[in-house]
Formats: structure tokens, sequence, C-alpha cells
């Protein structure tokens, strides 16, 4: 009886987020560099070097999933830097609405946040990651992923190998901030035809 | 605009991450049990006045008010008007124990009914032209539950001096003399005086102010009942936490069978109290970020006994006197404290489409950390510019802020430190100039100016003080 009304209240759920198979950017250019944007079920890589300001990349999809759909995702972000605290006040002016957007801190997120990552409450999941995920961790977060169809981004903090893959993500992005030029780039090296973007970096 | 060319009070100062609140309820015909619901930290103050300190169950209010798209006000005054004849009541939210009592009785004076904010404008006006009659009223009642000795002769004749010294200076309200530091009115009036008067017109932040009602404020609790609990001692010591686990799960089950403890009720803590093979005792304390029905968890209890192993290994870890190696068990006790009856179906709480909701709360509950919320403060200083969700109680206005926010980095330092000397740092670009607090106790700088600045690769923000110094305050991620 409590496992029948455990399955209802869970199909309902499911039954109520709108059926999206695309996460958009909202900006052209990284939506057509994508093929309309990332896919949900699975999880992404991107090659992120820290403390270039290329994490506002990524808030362009989670600000864009809250505005589309009548009731916004949970989104989580898990940061490992002990020594950050997020700025809210940045997050919000860059579009994203907090009442729907919860942080949490981990060192090591796989294995100190387990119960996180069975349940599905978070449709969207970014995953700052320090370079301590291992390949049964990616593994595990695309099983994940795939089970309750949420988009999971991996953010790393160096570029991404192209000779070294990652099997577990379907799409694998580096990006990386030219100061000299002023200018963003994008670099796709799995999911996608392979190929590169730029824009100023006054578009970010 | 407002927020900086007016001196904020300290009222305004964003709370740090424990947040306290305490709602004060006047009103002849709710009763214990009908207050319980909202809190199990309930104290009876006066004849028909009760003091309900709401903060550990703030989060789960919180989301209550989010999945009804109504504001920790609205819902709380939702739940009282179902509780009480619509609007017979006078209620007041504040972060302190104190200002929530003095504003409930300041709106009984008036004969407004429902529930007020400190916060809001009319909570600040009502603060601001408190009478003398009402805060000896409430001070004559705060002596009574001071275990001091001599306290209310001591009282009375400072009280007294006070009055006849008012009445001296034609001081027709408290509010007229709330600048007066805390110190001179200790110096001229006593201890006691003192004391009542810090907690009415505060000379620390709230933040501050919020953890002092614990300790200075003469908390008796309402105790609605024997706490529920159960006992067990194993036929060998154990170290195993299967085995452990195993027993527990049982005792969890047994406590959900108990004639006291309704299917519905909601614990909020647990306390495990066990006994080692030297015969030590340890107490080990599992508090729940949410009320946790067990009854509903039965028989894998998985949430509380991952609660239960987190609080036991963070108690081992900060015991110098247990061996590294796990302890052996010999015996427990447990109990649970404190709990939240069942709300009525009436009130239907979440709701029917409620279930990612009450996933949510199921999954913080099963985390070994808080996962962090935020709402925006209208505040122009960075590390005050945001609070805790939970303390969020009215709508606010942030239209100003968003520009302000526009071009600050998604990470702050957790706290400001020097410009490393050595490498260099190139593409300096002034962002803002803003005032610092330098009213504030330990503040001495007066100016902040804000770079966006390239350092090794990374885009660092950067204030220069008034003297010069920079420091790095956060990176854009």
């Amino acid at each position: 009886m409590e496992r029948g009304k455990e399955i209802k209240g869970v199909l309902t759920a499911q039954a109520q987020r709108p059926s999206r198979s695309l996460l958009p950017s909202g900006r052209t250019l990284l939506d057509e560099f994508l093929d309309g944007g990332l896919r949900w079920g699975e999880l992404s890589e991107w090659g992120l070097p820290w403390g270039q300001g290329l994490r506002d990349i990524i808030l362009w999809f989670l600000a864009r999933s809250q505005k589309e759909a009548e009731l916004p995702c949970w989104t989580l972000w898990v940061y490992s830097q002990s020594e950050m605290r997020v700025n809210p006040l940045a997050w919000y002016a860059r579009g994203l609405n907090l009442d729907w957007l919860r942080f949490v801190n981990a060192e090591h997120p796989v294995k100190d946040l387990k119960p996180l990552f069975l349940s599905e409450v978070f449709r969207i999941l970014v995953i700052d990651d320090d370079g301590r995920l291992s390949a049964d961790d990616c593994a595990f977060l695309a099983r994940q992923a795939r089970r309750h169809q949420q988009a999971i981004f991996l953010l790393r903090p160096y570029h991404l190998s192209e000779r070294r893959g990652n099997v577990w993500a379907r799409t694998r992005i580096n990006c990386w901030h030219d100061f000299g030029q002023q200018r963003v780039f994008a670099k796709i090296i799995k999911g996608h035809r392979p190929r590169q973007i730029t824009w100023p970096f006054e578009k970010l | 605009m407002r927020s900086v060319l007016s001196f904020p009070s300290d009222d305004r100062r964003p709370l740090s991450e424990e947040v306290s609140v305490y709602l004060t309820v006047i009103s002849t015909d709710l009763e214990l049990e009908n207050l319980h619901i909202l809190t199990p930290h309930v104290m009876l103050w006066d004849e028909g006045i009760w003091l309900l300190n709401l903060t550990a169950c703030l989060s789960y209010w919180q989301l209550e008010a989010q999945a009804k798209c109504e504001t920790l006000s609205q819902t709380l005054q939702r739940i009282l008007d179902h509780m009480s004849s619509a609007h017979s009541y006078h209620a007041a939210l504040a972060s302190h124990p104190w200002q929530a009592l003095l504003l409930a009785l300041q709106l009984e004076d008036k004969g407004f009914r429902g529930l007020i904010t400190r916060e809001g404008r009319i909570g600040r006006n009502l603060a601001a032209s408190l009478s003398w009659d009402i805060w000896w009223r409430c001070c004559e009642r705060y002596v009574i539950y001071d275990a001091t000795a001599n306290a209310m002769t001591t009282f009375q004749q400072q009280k007294r001096a006070m009055q006849q010294a008012m009445e001296r200076l034609t001081c027709q309200s408290p509010a007229q003399l709330k600048s007066m530091p805390v110190a001179q009115i200790q110096r001229r009036f006593g201890g006691l005086i003192a004391s009542l008067w810090d907690m009415t017109f505060p000379s620390v932040d709230d933040r501050t102010l919020g953890r002092t009602a614990g300790t200075h404020f003469p908390w008796q609790p309402q105790v609605a009942r024997k706490p529920l609990s159960c006992k067990r001692h194993l036929d060998f010591p154990s170290q195993d936490w299967h085995i452990i686990e195993a027993f527990l799960r049982e005792d969890l089950n047994r406590l959900c069978v108990l004639d006291s403890f309704k299917k519905g009720e909601r614990i909020l803590d647990l306390e495990w109290r066990i006994v080692l093979y030297n015969l030590q005792e340890v107490l080990i304390s599992t508090l729940f970020r949410h009320p946790h029905s067990l009854h509903h968890e039965s028989p894998h209890q998985r949430t509380a006994l991952l609660q239960i192993s987190y609080a036991f290994q963070r108690t081992l870890r900060a015991l110098p006197t247990v061996d590294t190696a796990a302890p052996w068990i010999v015996s427990w006790e447990l109990r649970v404290t404190h709990t939240l009856p069942a709300s009525p179906r009436s009130l239907a709480l979440f709701g029917d489409e409620s279930a990612e909701w009450e996933q949510l709360i199921t999954l913080e509950n099963q985390l070994d950390r808080k996962l962090e919320a935020y709402r925006i403060c209208e505040d122009w200083l960075p590390e005050d510019s945001f609070a805790p969700l939970e303390s969020k109680v009215d709508i606010e206005d942030l239209s100003t802020l968003e520009h302000l926010g526009r071009h600050r980095p998604l990470f702050l330092c957790r706290q400001p430190y020097a410009l490393p000397q050595g490498s260099t740092s190139h593409l300096w670009k002034f962002r803002e100039r803003i005032m610092d607090k330098w009213w504030q106790q330990g503040r001495n700088n007066t100016v902040r100016d804000y770079y966006q600045v390239l350092r090794e690769d990374n885009m660092l923000w950067i204030y220069r003080d008034a003297q010069g110094q920079c420091h790095v305050h956060g990176i854009y991620g």
C-alpha cells in the first residue's frame, strides 16, 4: 500500500514535468553549436579552467531551464572549493531563481552525497569537480542521469584531453578564455560534429 | 540608493547560517496542543501569551511556504487562522523572543489582529512607538522567570530609579533613548535593566542577537509529554555497525508501535545514549533538518539510520577518550526528544501534488550536510547581500540589486585575504566603489574600490581599501 502510494507520487511528479528532449542555453550561437541543446538523461563533461569566468556558460542553461517551464525544475550545484562560497547576488543577477537552486560543498561528491544522486528530486545537477571524480563515479552519474532523465554537468577545472576520453559522458566540450583577444572559445570533443565557436567575452 | 543614503538599523543586517525565529501569539482560544503543530518548543509566557521557537522547524515551514507560493509569514498566518477563530489572535514574528513579545503586546494594545513581522514596515513602526507601560509590564514578567536571587527586589529598585530619571527627562517612550549605549544604562540603572534594554535595542547584529536568545532568555518550555524511549542490552559487546544498525532498526520500529506515538507524528531529534565496554556513557544527538516520520519509513528506517550513523561518526571523531578503533557498545537507550504532531487534514500541508516537496524533505533528512539555499538582502556589501533562505519572512523588493550583481563574481572568498606579492597582475578593470560599514564594531575601513583583475590566468575580484591595501574578495568562476 505504501509502496503503491510512493509509485503514484513518483509518477505524478514525472507526469507533471514538461517533456523536453533538449536543454537549450538560450543563446542562439551556443544552441546551434550543440544542435539545439544538451540532451536530458545524459552526462556532459566540460573543461572549464577555474577562474576564467567560464561557469557563466553553464548558468545560461540553468536560467533557461527555469524560465521555460511553468514549474521550474530543482537545480543543484555541487562545489568542492572549501575556501570559497557562492555569491548569491551574482547568480540572481545572471537570471537564476534562487528559490529553486540549492548549493552544497563536498570534496567527494559521489561518496559524500550518495542519497542525493539516488534521488530524482534535482532535475539538473552541476558538479564543479576539482579533479577527484573517478571513472567509476562518472559511470554511476551517467547511470543515474539516464534513469532519472536528469541533465548532469561535470565541470573539470582543466582542459579535457582529446586522446584520453570519458566513455560515460555523451558530450564533451572544452572552453577557454583568451584574455589577449578578450574572446571565449568552445570546442566540441565528443557528442557532436567536432567544431569550434567563439564569442566576445563581454557577451558572458 | 535608500540603503546607501540612510544608515540602516542593526535589525536589517542579514542573518548568518544560524537563523532564529520566534513567534509570539496572544490568544485566549489556543492551547498547547494547537501550537505544537508549529513547533515542539513552546513556552507559556503569561496567561494567553505563548512564545514559540520556530528555529528547529524553520526549514520545513519555509519549504511549505514555497510549495504554496507564499511567504513564511503568510503560511504561519494561514495556519494560525485555521487554529483560532479567524483573526482573534495577535501574533508577532522576530529573531529574538523578547522582541517578538514586545511587538505582540503592542499589537494587542493597538487592537490590531493577525500576524506581523519585526522586519516589516508595520513592525518597525510599532517597535519605534513602544510605550513605557508595555515595556515595564514585559520586564516584570521577565523578572519572574529570572532565577537570580532577589531579582524582583533588585528590579523594583532599578525600575524606580529609571522611572524617575525618565520623568525628569520627559522621555515619552523608550525609543527616544534607543541610541544610548548599554554600558551607560548599566552604570546609571543597574545590570538587570541594562540586559533588558540590550534585548530591546540591541547593540549587536541579528546573528548574535538570535544566538544570545538561547543563553540569556529564560526559556521554560512546556513539555507535552514524556519523551518516547526504548532500551537495549546487547548479549555481547559489539563494534560492528551492521549488527548495531540491525538492532537500531528494531528499536526504531518498536518506538513506532508505542501507544503514545501517534501515526503521522514526526520526530525532530533523537538521543542515542550508548554505554561502552568501559562503562563510559556517550550521548549522541541526532537532529533532523525537517520533521521526519518514522512510521512512514517503517520497517527499513533508512533515513533515521543514516542520520544516526552520521551523528555517531561525528561524535567518535570529537571524543578524545575513545580509542581510535570503533568502540565496543554494550547497551543503549534510544529516545525521541521532540516531535511534531500530525497536522490536521484540513490544513492540507504541501497539498496533493506534493511528491517532489516530500522527496526534497526526505532527501535533506538523509544527507549529512545542509543544502545551502539563499535569499537576497537589500544591502550593498557583498558579504551582507545574502542570507539563508530560512530567514525570509516577507516578500522583498530586489529591483535595485540586479544591476549591482551583474559584474560581481559567482564565488566569494569566505574571508578576504591580502593580495599576495610576487607575480604580476594586470587588466585591472574598475567595477564599483562602495562604502564600508565603518560604524560597526571591528570595521575600520571606510571605502572599497572593486576591480576585476587578471592574475596568473585567474580573474579575481579585488578591492582596494582606504589605506591602499588590496584584498582578494572573490573569483570569477
